[in-house]
């Protein structure tokens, strides 16, 4: 019997158990695919971060620019408004009665139109020597009129109307000239002809004193090309009190914008929104810087985004980025983890299916020795016993034939009768143990050799030639191969078979027996046709079964031991025997040999 | 007087067995069968009243071509239960313990008797009925 040794397995096999264990393990790619995959993640959250960042750097720049230009665009509206003052002068000849300039204010609706300004005024330029004369004309109207405060300027610029008249009482009548920041920038516009602001100061009229400017526009009394010729005929001004706060208001009211600012000039604080209460715990991470160079000014526009300003901006997007990158290269990982665990588990389990399998092939290989030995040590008990018995039966079988002789005459019938009884079961005893002798005999090791069927059946009828004298059989046998079998046991089949031909035979007719051979491409198939009497179907298999017999032994005398021999012989040699069969018409037994003999078997 | 169907394939223990009934004085007749098919026959003769039902069978187990237990079937379908008068007994030189097993649960047999069937044993048994 072959036997696989698990120590010589195949190489073949070894190497792929070590590729499947390399497999089971992470290895470089494994780790290459998670680093990149963290890079990966790394630069999307990069760039992703920074394209935001420059995304609310641009709307905070954008949104910065649109403070400056709303406030510069505003501050025309203004400047046109002062203009339309100057105009209205000119077409009054030049200078302007109160009553006038209060028609001409009206018109303007300042309160709805130019919410920033707390009125529209005119200033004459009054030189020292005029200035009764200028008092006494604004009396004329207003009796208590009065320049104040006084300076040592060698000129007066007296603010001599200012519309509307409530809330800016504080400012008629003030001279301008009185203090450096008004003064330079009304000369500054005097000598310029253009509309100028002045530097931050506090208004007269400001109960608040929050900061505020004044802005101005020059008017002449004859040409102003040149600056001698503007100051040679300069008039006046016409002014607007700004407070700052109140220029805010509109479009630019802070409620409208995520942007907040101070507006700076020459480091003095014009306007500031830092100090409200709201979101004052708020720290800002933007800040942006704006110059507005405004009528004579450069003011310095600081900007910074209120907490409403990161509303439009979904700033977690990167992080999410970052995040779900993270969560993927963890699932990739535990991914690789889980998997090179099963590629372990099952590669363990091919192990220990494959020892238990062993195991099992071990312990069948124990149980087939195990039984191998039982049977031949029945076998040998069988064989043994056999041929044992047959001593003291024959004994039997000597004295019984004695007693049948001198008893023969006696007068009683039952003596008769129980001598001729023993006789005939030491007969039949005789022939049983033979037959279980040949049985028990058969599957001693089989000698193969090339055996030439033909002689092997010769062989056989002549040693049947009695009986088939007897029964006066006629026997055909076909041309048959030359086989590998062993030739004791094939003799002993082709024997039990014609024999039963023989013995199965009926009264009727003439006992007629073929014998021939058919070949496929694996096996012989032999077959022995008789005209007997016949087998029915549900006895086709129980007649190989030892001891099993169809008829009476007083009828055929038989053992019982005869196709069950047949079976065992067709099966030592690796092909197998049956039949076909009509009761009262024949039957023709088959048996198969294979062609190449497995001696292994 | 009892009368008895012997079912047994071999002459020489029907032959012993009837001495050995015949010699108890309790049996009027002891009939004989060879073959299973042979006992069926007698037994369907005897419901149609051309035989008299036997009052016990003896059952042989190792009978060629139809043996006791295929017997004991064909019985079962050929004659009805109203008709079942015999008494059966297994009598065998089987020593399997299976065939004693099965025949002492098998709901028409009555009793097991190893062979040989002697005088003594069958009186035993008669006096059970």
């Amino acid at each position: 019997m072959p036997v696989d040794d698990n120590n010589n397995a195949d190489p073949d096999l070894l190497a792929e158990e070590k590729a499947l264990e390399r497999a089971g393990r992470l290895h470089w790619f494994h780790w290459l695919v998670l680093a990149f995959s963290l890079v990966l993640t790394l630069s999307v959250w990069q760039y992703s971060s920074r394209q935001l960042q420059e995304k609310m750097d641009n709307r905070f720049t954008q949104q910065g620019e649109q403070i400056a230009a709303l406030v510069k665009e505003r501050l025309q509206k203004y400047e046109d408004a002062l203009w339309s003052g100057v105009a209205a002068i000119h077409s009054h000849g030049g200078d302007i009665s109160f009553a006038d300039w209060q028609t001409f204010a009206e018109a303007l609706h300042i309160g709805e139109k130019y919410p920033g300004i707390n009125g529209i005024g005119v200033i004459h330029q009054v030189a020292p020597q005029q200035r009764q004369q200028y008092l006494a004309l604004q009396r004329t109207e207003r009796p208590d009129f009065q320049i104040h405060p006084s300076h040592d300027q060698n000129v007066l610029l007296p603010i001599s109307y200012i519309i509307p008249v409530k809330g800016n009482a504080a400012a008629v009548g003030l001279d301008v000239a009185h203090e450096n920041n008004r003064l330079t920038a009304a000369l500054k516009s005097r000598d310029s002809a253009t509309a100028q602001i002045t530097g931050p100061i506090i208004l007269v009229q400001d109960s608040q004193k929050k900061p505020g400017f004044l802005f101005y526009a020059p008017y002449y009394s004859g040409p102003a090309t040149s600056v001698e010729e503007r100051r040679e005929a300069f008039s006046g001004l016409v002014y607007a009190p700004f407070v700052v706060e109140k220029l805010m208001r509109g479009t630019l009211q802070k409620s409208r914008r995520n942007i907040h600012f101070r507006i700076l000039d020459q480091q003095q604080t014009l306007y500031d929104e830092s100090a409200d209460s709201e979101n004052k715990s708020y720290q800002p991470r933007l800040s942006g810087r704006h110059t507005l160079s405004l009528y004579g000014r450069d003011w310095v526009l600081e900007t910074w985004e209120s907490k409403a300003f990161w509303a439009d901006f979904s700033e977690s997007q990167p992080q999410l980025i970052l995040i779900c990158g993270i969560v993927l290269d963890i699932m990739l990982l535990s991914l690789f983890l889980l998997l090179s665990r099963a590629q372990r588990r099952s590669l363990s389990f091919a192990k220990r299916m494959v020892a238990r399998a062993t195991k099992r092939t071990d312990e069948l290989r124990d149980t087939v020795k195990l039984l191998e030995r039982s049977n031949q040590e029945l076998e040998q008990f069988a064989f043994i016993a056999s041929h044992d018995l047959q001593e003291p039966l024959r004994s039997v079988s000597n004295f019984s034939g004695m007693l049948k002789e001198s008893l023969a005459d006696n007068e009683k019938e039952h003596v008769r009768s129980a001598v001729f009884f023993i006789s005939e079961a030491t007969n039949r005893m005789q022939n049983l143990l033979t037959g279980l002798m040949d049985y028990s005999r058969i599957s001693q090791e089989i000698e193969w050799e090339s055996i030439d069927c033909d002689d092997v059946v010769d062989g056989v009828l002549a040693d049947l030639s009695e009986l088939i004298r007897e029964k006066n059989a006629k026997v055909v046998v076909s041309p048959l191969p030359v086989i590998v079998a062993g030739r004791s046991q094939l003799r002993q089949l082709f024997q039990n078979l014609i024999a039963n031909a023989l013995k199965f035979s009926r009264e009727d007719s003439t006992c007629k027996i073929e014998i021939a051979a058919k070949q496929s491409s694996s096996n012989w198939t032999f077959s022995i046709r008789d005209n007997g009497i016949g087998i029915s179907p549900e006895n086709f298999e129980r007649i190989f079964f030892i001891f099993r017999r169809l008829h009476r032994n007083e009828e055929i005398p038989g053992s019982g031991i005869g196709l069950s021999s047949c079976r065992k012989i067709t099966t030592l040699f690796g092909g197998d025997i049956w039949l076909d069969s009509t009761v009262g018409e024949g039957s023709c037994f088959y048996f198969t040999i294979p062609k190449a003999i497995n001696k292994g078997a | 007087m009892l009368s008895v169907l012997l079912i047994d394939d071999s002459d020489a223990d029907n032959y012993f067995h009837t001495y050995s009934i015949e010699k108890s004085e309790l049996c009027g007749t002891v009939e004989s069968c060879t073959s299973s098919l042979s006992a069926l026959d007698r037994l369907i003769d005897a419901t149609e009243g051309r035989a008299a039902m036997p009052d016990i069978i003896f059952l042989d187990i190792n009978i060629p071509s139809v043996d006791g237990w295929e017997f004991l079937e064909h019985y079962k379908r050929c004659i009805s239960v109203e008709q079942r008068k015999s008494k059966i007994f297994m009598l065998s030189t089987s020593v399997n313990p299976q065939d004693r097993a099965r025949a002492e649960t098998h709901p028409l047999i009555s009793g097991y008797i190893s062979k040989p069937l002697t005088t003594e044993k069958f009186i035993q048994n008669a006096a059970l009925l």
